[in-house]
């Protein structure tokens, strides 16, 4: 299979080692570096998930209303006391509905926020690839369009530099027609 | 005759005769009566006289202090410095219409002017439908919410412009945003005209390009200082906050954007004709969209200041505008039949494809998160809101898959690459992304998701500068020395080239959102004199506070030293400002300070007193990137834009040309 032959090439091996090692590298300094966040951090993380009542869209970490940082004080003591962020999130819904989280929770109704976009993009994935066999059906059935890849190959570095002016000349000039044109 | 009344008659006026172009120019084209044509023409340059007319008329209430005029007594008062007495003409809606509005006319008569000579076919149509937009706004203006109603009584100062607009950034990015959204009324008006005559050949297209090129630009500048005032006024520590309005500002940006990359298949391959038409028109439908929610206040958002009733004109005209132009569409499909198929996916014009379907899935998840909360609302009558944390879910994989496909694209080769280009161009880019992947957390930066943003962000820039370095050893081949190569490159391939700077700046600004994204650090601290906080690095040390009135705007400042591991790097002065009559509303004077691309951004919350203020430290590393990246984008926008100089050269070139076209030829250009 093509896909098996170019998998040889000693090219996409080294590449392919390249990208391990990387995976390696960032595993191993991720799971090193691990430390336990700081309260600002969880502070912050908690509040950025919290909707200000009184503001018009912004966050209870970005809105500078009294009640944010009142309810930025809030969530501070209750993780300082031992709490955790659902803890404290589960704390806020209860007393505020649902309507308070600054995003919608994947559940329910409110799934479909999150799950439109990307079922949009696999279709979209999908019509490409039925759209892409299409192209190499039409592709293989007609005889009247030429190999390109051989004139790559068959090129050297010079003679390709040569072309690519002539042609980036060429198309220049058209524009330049074209300009003329209007 | 006072002005108001002037204007009042003038933007009658402009709507009969915007009205009278439409008529003269269609029936012209279609009865093929040169005159009316040319009537209708002139009628374009007379509507943007009298838009001018009631646009000065309108300055002149503003500036003569006429209370008695209802738009001049909500927006303005005698305490306002002249400029922002003149920026109150776009704070409010009828004054923002009436400024759209007359852009409009004025592009429409630049378009007129220009394209005097343009194939006589077409812009009949054009001016027709650039008339029919103006048409509309006009009758609302005129009809619905007009800038020029009077009270019967004169009362002695007026109400005052909100705090939040009194803002040199106020002055530019208002104006600029809604110009952008009105420019992308040039190209649709194009694709309309094209779509009713069946004419896209690569005149139209060249011209809906350059039109589309300019809005994008505009567009561009209003992002970017809408992004620069929230940073510097909001106080929030940040710069987009996937803000509704925000969102559909970025929208038709997206569109556009698809678009300018989808045309270069279109005129390389003749294909994707029908996909094009439909950003085109999709951009223009985001455009109103726009333009309706900033007006409308549909949606909850920090914009909520302008707001009103003339919803369900929006709308209709919205609908109308859609499904006119889809009618068309469907009609002219059998037309619009490509004249080569693709091929493969791994070329150049594969790459803008998935380019596309990127950038159009970046503008569904925002489209989608912004009307979301309408749907919710609408289908279970349960508020919420959809915040930032969607968007970055979302949009962030899709745009670093963008970044990637920026630094893959430029390099296939169009019809199909081969494996060979495809390894001798992007092992080096390959391989300094790798290196770069990993060194970062070597060096201490441990965050996974960051790390794969900034190797995809090396990876882009590098295939850029390759492809630069590539194209300067070609002319230097042929002589030239290297500064003057690439001049040469540049000033003879200002398309791709600044197509270059567009991308390199996108990949700074990427940068700069990461490292902001990732590595903010924020802390509040409430600071008795004398007291300190330490943020990410750097103390803020409390000083003292100030209070000083001038102009009967209050003005709190506190003083506060920043230093960095015991040496003292300088005095900030964060403050807060009181407008007369806006007493609740304080507006913030954040103090911003860049120290090697971390800037230390310091929010006065709150004076508690004499001896104690509450403040909000962030320190946000790279930022200055996002500015700095944003007018490469700019930059490269106009680069592309500017009109090349007609080489006289030509005739000289053409003898050495080979008499086949090697356009076939895989030269990965």
């Amino acid at each position: 299979m093509n896909l098996l032959r170019v998998l040889r090439r000693p090219s996409v091996l080294a590449a392919l080692a390249l990208v391990l090692g990387i995976g390696l590298v960032w595993g191993v300094t991720a799971a090193h570096a691990a430390q336990p966040r700081t309260l600002d951090q969880r502070t912050y993380d908690v509040a950025s998930q919290l909707q200000c009542p009184v503001c018009n869209g912004e966050s209870v970490a970005d809105a500078s209303s009294e009640v944010a940082l009142e309810m930025r004080s809030v969530v501070r003591q209750k993780l300082a006391a031992g709490e955790s962020e659902q803890q404290v999130l589960d704390y806020f819904r209860h007393n505020y509905t649902d309507a308070i989280l600054e995003t919608p929770p994947k559940r329910g109704f409110t799934w479909l926020i999150w799950i439109a976009p990307w079922a949009m993009f696999v279709a979209a994935l999908l019509l490409f690839y039925s759209v892409g066999r299409e192209w190499r059906r039409n592709r293989s059935g007609s005889v009247a369009r030429p190999a390109v890849e051989v004139a790559s190959s068959t090129l050297t570095g010079d003679e390709r530099a040569r072309f690519r002016a002539l042609l980036q000349q060429e198309l220049d000039r058209d524009e330049g027609y074209r300009k003329g044109g209007d | 005759m006072r002005f108001t009344d002037l204007g009042m008659i003038a933007q009658l006026l402009a709507l009969v005769f915007a009205v009278y172009a439409v008529a003269t120019s269609a029936l012209g084209a279609m009865r093929k009566r040169p005159a009316l044509v040319e009537s209708g023409r002139r009628a374009v340059l007379v509507v943007a006289a009298f838009l001018l007319t009631a646009a000065g008329a309108l300055i002149a209430s503003f500036l003569t202090h006429d209370y008695g005029a209802q738009y001049v007594y909500q927006h303005s008062s005698q305490a306002m410095p002249w400029y922002y007495t003149l920026a109150a003409f776009y704070g409010g809606q009828e004054g923002s219409l009436l400024y759209w509005t007359m852009m409009l006319a004025i592009f429409s008569s630049v378009v007129v002017l220009l394209h005097r000579r343009a194939p006589s076919v077409l812009m009949p149509y054009v001016v027709a439908v650039l008339m029919t937009i103006d048409g509309f706004f006009l009758f609302v203006l005129n009809f619905a919410t007009t800038p020029f109603s009077r009270f019967h009584v004169v009362p002695a100062d007026g109400l005052g412009l909100n705090p939040v607009l009194q803002d040199p950034g106020m002055l530019v990015h208002p104006p600029m945003l809604l110009m952008g959204y009105m420019s992308f009324s040039v190209p649709f008006a194009f694709a309309v005209a094209a779509l009713i005559t069946g004419r896209l050949d690569s005149a139209w297209l060249r011209a809906i390009r350059r039109w589309t090129l300019a809005s994008w630009s505009i567009q561009t500048t209003g992002l970017l200082l809408g992004a620069w005032w929230a940073y510097h006024v909001l106080g929030w520590g940040g710069y987009w906050g996937w803000d509704p309005v925000e969102n559909a500002a970025l929208l038709p940006w997206l569109t556009a954007t698809a678009f300018l990359h989808s045309t270069m298949v279109q005129e390389r391959r003749g294909t994707l004709k029908v996909w094009n038409l439909a950003l085109i028109i999709a951009t223009f439908g985001l455009s109103l969209f726009g333009t309706f929610e900033v007006r409308s206040g549909v949606i909850s958002s920090v914009h909520s200041f302008a707001y009103s009733s003339i919803g369900p004109y929006f709308l209709g005209f919205i609908a109308f505008a859609l499904i006119f132009s889809i009618g068309l569409f469907v009609y002219r499909l059998p037309r619009l039949r490509p004249e080569y198929e693709f091929t493969t996916i791994v070329s150049r014009e594969g790459s803008f494809l998935v380019n596309n379907l990127l950038l159009t899935g970046i503008a569904f998840a925002t489209f989608w998160g912004t009307i979301f909360p309408i749907i919710s609302q609408v289908v279970r009558n349960q508020t919420m809101t959809v915040g930032s944390s969607f968007y970055k879910q979302v949009n962030g994989p899709l745009f670093l898959l963008l970044i990637f496909a920026m630094g893959v694209g430029p390099l296939l080769a169009w019809r199909r690459a081969s494996w060979e280009s495809i390894w001798r161009n992007f092992r080096w880019p390959a391989l300094a992304a790798a290196l770069c992947a990993l060194i970062l957390p070597l060096l201490g930066e441990t965050n996974v998701l960051a790390n794969i943003g900034f190797s995809a962000c090396l990876f882009a820039a590098a295939t850029i500068f390759y492809e630069i370095a590539k194209g300067m050893r070609v002319r230097h081949g042929h002589g030239d020395a290297y500064p003057r190569a690439f001049v040469m490159l540049v000033s003879r391939h200002r398309q791709r080239y600044g197509g270059y700077l567009v991308h390199l700046g996108l990949i700074l600004l990427a940068v700069g959102v990461i490292g902001s994204q990732f590595f903010q650090v924020e802390r509040d601290a409430q600071l008795q004199a004398r007291q300190a906080v330490s943020v990410g690095g750097y103390t803020v040390q409390y000083q003292g506070v100030s209070d000083t009135t001038r102009n009967g705007i209050e003005t709190l400042r506190a003083h506060l030293t920043v230093s960095q591991g015991g040496g003292k790097l300088g005095d900030i002065y964060p403050g807060q400002r009181i407008f007369p009559g806006f007493e609740s509303q304080p507006t913030s004077v954040v103090s911003i300070t860049t120290y090697n691309l971390k800037d230390v951004y310091v929010f006065l919350a709150a004076v508690d007193g004499a001896t104690s203020v509450t403040i909000r430290v962030f320190v946000n590393p790279l930022v200055s990137l996002v500015w700095l990246g944003g007018l490469a984008m700019l930059l490269g926008g106009i680069v592309c834009w500017w009109p090349e100089r007609r080489r006289l050269a030509t005739k000289r070139e053409k003898r050495q040309l080979p008499a086949t076209r090697p356009a076939r030829v895989e030269v990965g250009v």
